[in-house]
């Protein structure tokens, strides 16, 4: 018997301690957009559908693409925005999605524990200040300082959909698109 | 399910001089819990938001009796400070970081083999 091929993955969480294994990365092999979001430390999977999604918590990523699904639409990527996410990071991730020119409309869902609102829809702002946004955006803030996050939206001035809850947003984006 | 923690439980947290140990600490003792002593190493003696510091979860467990703990640590050491409070004899704790590497989780989930449940 013969060992013909091998199949390896590493934690990309380990490789902070694994300098050798790190340098054989060969980015030609990935997803460009994948690539992008890696060298901001993103998690964005590249998928097929027009609703950009910028969402904290994988579990709450896939719980919002599924209800995009249940309510007629179809997510453009799943995209991890992770914890403690700086008004900075927060505006890299959505120029990140934008790229995307298959995104119709942009769908941000932000359930705040380690995360803050007020960061986050500063982030938004800012990215969306900085560019000339040709998409309609919803917006559903939660959690840890969700009322100055909302009022740092509103006072903004800028044309963003704010929704109440997951259902709402979903709802709002596929809306946005059809309209 | 029975009731883990209430009003009373001390609290300690590790990693609370951090930027996000301080922010969510803040929030704790604002909600009021009883939150008794942060542990940071290198920063024993050291007083932050009205609470002492200790270097290690053993200094602070015995000078406050704390049970319960919540650890606001890098990846790269939070499997190290969970297996520190167990090791202190912390009864119940919350470890929030993301990205810790799978291999450390793996060898935390073998350390609390050490630990038997007590049924009281």
């Amino acid at each position: 018997m013969y060992a013909l091929d091998a199949k390896m993955s590493f934690d990309d969480n380990a490789l902070f301690r694994h300098e050798d294994i790190k340098v054989l990365n060969d980015n030609s092999q990935k997803d460009p957009r994948e690539v992008a979001a890696q060298e901001h430390d993103l998690s964005y999977v590249g998928l097929e559908g027009n609703i950009g999604c910028m969402i904290n918590g994988a579990g709450l990523a896939m719980a919002t693409m599924d209800m995009i699904m249940h309510c007629g639409g179809k997510p453009a990527n799943f995209l991890d925005i992770g914890g403690g996410a700086s008004p900075e990071r927060v505006a890299k991730a959505f120029e990140l999605v934008l790229q995307d020119k298959e995104v119709k409309a942009m769908l941000v869902n932000i359930y705040a524990g380690i995360n803050r609102c007020d960061w986050i829809a500063e982030g938004i702002v800012k990215a969306v200040s900085s560019m000339s946004l040709s998409v309609p955006l919803i917006v559903r803030l939660s959690g840890t300082n969700v009322e100055k996050g909302t009022k740092i939206i509103t006072d903004s001035g800028l044309p963003i959909i704010l929704a109440d809850t997951l259902k709402d947003a979903a709802e709002k984006a596929v809306e946005a698109i059809s309209s | 399910m029975s009731i883990l923690l209430n009003k009373n439980t001390k609290v300690l947290i590790q990693g609370m001089t951090g930027r996000i140990g301080s922010f969510h600490a803040q929030e704790m003792v604002d909600y009021g819990t009883n939150l008794v002593a942060g542990v940071t190493p290198g920063k024993g003696g050291t007083k932050h938001l009205d609470r002492p510091i200790f270097n290690t979860v053993k200094d602070a467990v015995n000078e406050t009796g704390a049970e319960a703990c919540i650890i606001f640590v890098p990846a790269a050491a939070a499997a190290d400070s969970i297996m520190e409070a167990a090791d202190a004899g912390i009864k119940y704790c919350v470890s929030i970081t993301d990205g810790i590497p799978a291999h450390d989780m793996m060898k935390v989930k073998r350390y609390m083999l050490r630990y038997k449940k007590k049924i009281k």
